[in-house]
């Protein structure tokens, strides 16, 4: 293999993704390196049907030849980027392997030991996770699809149970940020890695939530005794206001979803002259601080963040710095978009697509069948 | 009906520790009912249970009947300030008192209207645990927040500061709408500096609390914080080190050099502690006077002093609101409205004007005095045989009287024009033979000004904004008492340029569809690109920067 491939399946609202990468041994013999990004899909509704991670799992194995994969890699603690590896074990008895794995750095046991701001933003965004999902249980009629897949994808004790597991994916285990040494994890000989984010301390995406008075009932007319405005206060202006006090939870749901996208690890990869970036679900957040980090450099190959969502676009400014236009070399430029309509929230944006489309040749993984795949090759 | 209103003078902490009561009475005769609540015909206490979220019953009003003249809230224990009754009876008085301040004939010398179109202004306050409190006009609605810190439970609702200075935002909400959805900074840092001024002034209106003050500052504001600290517990509560001990200092001497252009809540001290200082000299001044005037010590007249100063004072930062253009407005635009108001109070007295200059110019706000200049009294042919209570009730007699005289309005020839409500209001000067209440119109017209975007795809590349004017007139005269134009320039754009991308950086300004929840219905805490065309975009809900959207 002479060129270097970046295969995408589609899983349809998740992400999987097979780097393979022509490097040497260290005898000097030419060898394929593969690293495997994330395996999930989001654990409800049409976008999130686990049975397509089995022709995934089988294609990845037909392309190892029997080695493990030389890097895992774990972008963040979503279950629809990692419940795949998970599912085909349980499931089939997929048993795919890795010389090394990277894990987001928050995934460490440690981690909130040793972050303690960390710790007591997270305890906050968790606690009003529990809250937002008792609130739910007992107003089915909010509970929409959109709604059902987010709080799905963050909940904390399934997603631990898969960090749990991918944990001993790799024979040798890295909770990584930018900073963290990876010169010799996996130990790539022709190509080059380099973590552009998180930070070590993700304590700066754990935003404060907002209050929400969930102890009321969705229904009304089913507290109209303890529900009911006061003499003299117009029935309508007390409603709307009730509403609103508790309209925080959609913010703050969405608080927690962005809060995990933005400890998504995101890393480039250099090849003969290429510059590939996995963005994971790296939220506009995120951006902005490898912005002010000054990280960002051009990029051949963008992964699309967060299934081409509006926040997962970096802004104007990032992004006319990892596709500047013209590309600053004259060599194709490709972004691939892993996703699936009618799953999230106004994802994936129409305006986030185009905006794509008219800086580099933007590719789908909706234009190829359930559970099968794009490629995308760089040549040497 | 009279009726009285128990009222915290300060916040709890803040009166133990300056060795004050907690509370005074407020009477009220202006309202034409009480129900338990407090609920009257424009402001409604409805308090929850922060537990079980059921809404807990008001405070129970008891009506004058048999030889007692007078109504009240009845509360359990009138001394407990914790209790619940006792907390929803002193966030209704401190919000009704700060409406009155306004409204007052000393002042706007008329009724303020909420921006939300609604009668009544609902006030939360035990809103639940944060420590925060809020003015959200989608609500309709005050919220008050309660938070521990060390060991004690802090109620925003019982800190005068802090409902005043919410208060503040609701009303000038009503006042000048426009800079709820305003992108300048300025316009958002104006809010902000109204709020801390109200609060401000809401201190000054504490005869018990003034006493207090130039008791323990030999009769000086100069160097207390009594009055500069605004919200004092709060600031404390949340620095236990005291190193801070309030949330804002009205005495910083900071100058906008000195502040990131784009950050309103810096911003606002600029302007918040530059009238400070005007203030400050002009109670150093009225106390010389009266010294010379009784011949007794500067304490024994400081009193008197900060008392009519604070009135003089307050006549000039609420009145210059009502003059403001509508739209985008800078510290400026209020500086030019100040003066003008001014000139209406005083016209032959330039003391207070030329402080104001100074204290602008010092602070950088504007850089020559000529930047302040501000057209009043003055005649216009257009005016004189116009029938004026036809401009004021009809829009289509508004509408076709700015459209004739744009030039009155300093409107551009080729934009569609909008005409606001016209107020008619009727405001009490002071005269050497005695005070006089002039009438005035006021009469306000917006138009859109289009400005590239600043923002790369997907926004769209072109914003809108308003700009506008106002024209005061005087009813019987039929003079121009003042004319002020939205004045904004390359410098304004970019500040508006810095805001939007600093939020669009941030992720909390989102267009269209994208600032919506998983419901379809608007995110509480995002501001709002709203497009109006593949081309065209105006932000809705900045305001929001202020209060509600928590700081990552």
């Amino acid at each position: 293999m002479d060129a270097l491939r970046v295969r995408c399946y589609n899983v349809r609202f998740g992400g999987a993704i097979l780097i393979s990468i022509p490097d040497r041994t260290s005898a000097g013999n030419p060898i394929t390196r593969h690293i495997l990004i994330d395996v999930g899909n989001v654990l409800s509704g049409a976008g999130g049907q686990d049975e397509l991670f089995a022709p995934v799992v089988q294609d990845i194995e037909s392309q190892l030849h029997g080695r493990p994969l030389d890097l895992y890699v774990m972008t963040h603690e979503h279950l629809d980027h990692i419940q795949g590896l998970p599912y085909v074990h349980a499931r089939l008895g997929a048993d795919l392997r890795a010389r090394h794995a990277w894990l987001t750095a928050s995934a460490a046991p440690d981690y909130y030991d040793r972050h303690p701001e960390a710790q007591r933003r997270l305890d906050a965004l968790r606690q009003a996770y529990t809250r937002i999902e008792g609130f739910l249980a007992a107003s089915p009629g909010l509970l929409t699809p959109a709604l059902q897949a987010v709080l799905y994808n963050n909940d904390p004790r399934r997603t631990a149970d898969c960090v749990d597991f991918l944990r001993a994916v790799g024979r040798q285990t890295w909770y990584v940020y930018r900073g963290y040494d990876i010169s010799r994890r996996p130990g790539l000989r022709d190509a080059r890695l380099e973590i552009w984010a998180p930070e070590e301390d993700v304590s700066i995406y754990y935003n404060p939530v907002l209050p929400m008075a969930l102890n009321a009932p969705a229904d009304f007319s089913l507290a109209l005794d303890t529900l009911s405005p006061p003499a003299g206060v117009d029935a309508g202006a007390f409603y709307n206001l009730v509403e609103m006090r508790r309209r925080g939870f959609m913010d703050n749901l969405l608080a927690i979803d962005r809060a995990a996208n933005n400890t998504s690890v995101v890393f480039s990869l250099e090849w003969h002259g290429w510059r590939l970036l996995f963005a994971g679900d790296a939220e506009t957040r995120s951006w902005q601080t490898m912005s002010r980090q000054g990280v960002l450099r051009p990029v051949h190959f963008l992964k699309v963040s967060h299934h081409g969502s509006f926040n997962g676009l970096p802004p104007a400014p990032i992004l006319d710095t990892l596709l500047p236009q013209p590309a600053p070399d004259g060599r194709p430029r490709y972004a691939v978009v892993s996703t699936f309509p009618e799953t999230y929230n106004n994802v994936p944006a129409a305006a986030v697509l185009e905006e794509l489309a008219s800086r580099c040749t933007l590719r789908s993984t909706l234009d190829v069948p359930d559970g099968a795949f794009l490629d995308i090759v760089f040549p040497p | 009906m009279k009726v009285r209103l128990p009222i915290m003078i300060q916040d709890p902490l803040t009166s133990r520790y300056k060795g004050m009561r907690l509370q005074e009475s407020f009477y009220v005769t202006e309202e034409p009912f009480f129900l338990d609540g407090p609920v009257t015909m424009r402001l409604a206490v409805v308090d929850f249970d922060p537990e079980t979220g059921a809404r807990v019953p008001g405070a129970r009003f008891v009506p004058p009947a048999g030889g007692r003249a007078v109504g009240y809230y009845a509360l359990a224990n009138p001394y407990d300030i914790y209790a619940p009754d006792f907390i929803q009876v002193n966030a209704f008085s401190t919000v009704l008192k700060t409406l009155y301040m306004f409204e007052e004939a000393d002042t706007l010398g008329r009724p303020v209207a909420w921006a939300f179109g609604a009668p009544q202004l609902l006030i939360v306050p035990r809103a639940g645990e944060w420590a925060n409190a809020f003015y959200e006009r989608d609500s309709h609605s005050l919220q008050f927040f309660y938070f521990g810190a060390g060991g004690q439970r802090v109620y925003t609702a019982l800190s005068r500061d802090i409902v005043a200075h919410e208060a503040g935002h609701a009303i000038l909400d009503g006042i000048a709408p426009d800079l709820y959805n305003a992108c300048t900074p300025q316009s958002l840092a104006l809010h902000e500096a109204v709020a801390d001024l109200t609060a401000l002034l809401m201190a000054f209106s504490s005869h018990s609390l003034r006493r207090v003050v130039l008791e323990q500052t030999g009769g000086s504001i100069r160097d207390s914080t009594a009055f500069s600290a605004v919200a004092e517990e709060f600031g404390r509560a949340l620095d236990p080190a005291g190193r801070i001990g309030y949330l804002r200092s009205l005495l910083d001497p900071i100058t906008m050099d000195q502040v990131p252009r784009s950050e309103p809540h810096a911003l606002s001290v600029v302007l918040s502690a530059g009238l400070y200082q005007v203030m400050v000299r002009l109670h150093e001044w009225l106390k010389q006077r009266y010294v010379q005037e009784t011949g007794k010590s500067e304490l024994s007249v400081s009193g008197r002093a900060l008392g009519i100063g604070a009135k003089w004072f307050k006549s000039l930062v609420f009145r210059a609101l009502d003059y403001l253009p509508p739209g985008e407005i800078t510290f400026a635009d209020y500086g030019r409205a100040i003066l003008a108001a001014d000139q209406a109070l005083f016209p032959d007295n330039d003391l207070l004007r030329e402080w104001i200059r100074q204290e602008f110019i010092r602070r950088r706000i504007v850089s020559s005095p000529e930047q302040l200049a501000v057209e009043t009294d003055f005649e216009h042919p257009a005016l004189q045989n116009t029938d004026l209570q036809a401009l004021a009730e009809s829009n289509w007699a508004a509408y076709f009287f700015a459209n004739e005289h744009r030039d009155l309005f300093g409107a551009p020839a080729d934009v569609p024009l909008r005409v606001r409500p016209r107020l008619d209001v009727s405001k009490r000067y002071y005269f050497r033979e005695g005070s006089r209440v002039v009438r005035e119109l006021i009469f306000k017209v917006s138009w859109d000004h289009y400005e590239p975007s600043g923002l790369g795809r997907p926004f769209p590349a072109q914003r809108q904004i308003t700009m506008g004017a106002t024209l005061a007139i005087d009813w019987e005269t039929r003079r121009v008492r003042a004319r002020l134009v939205s004045q904004h320039g390359r410098q304004e754009q970019s500040d508006r340029d810095a805001l939007l991308d600093r939020l669009a950086c941030a992720g909390l300004l989102l267009p269209g569809a994208y600032a919506m929840g998983f419901d379809g219905k608007p995110l509480r805490a995002a501001v709002r690109a709203e497009i109006m065309s593949d081309e065209l975009m105006r932000v809705r809900r900045t305001a929001n920067l202020l209060h509600l959207i928590p700081e990552g």
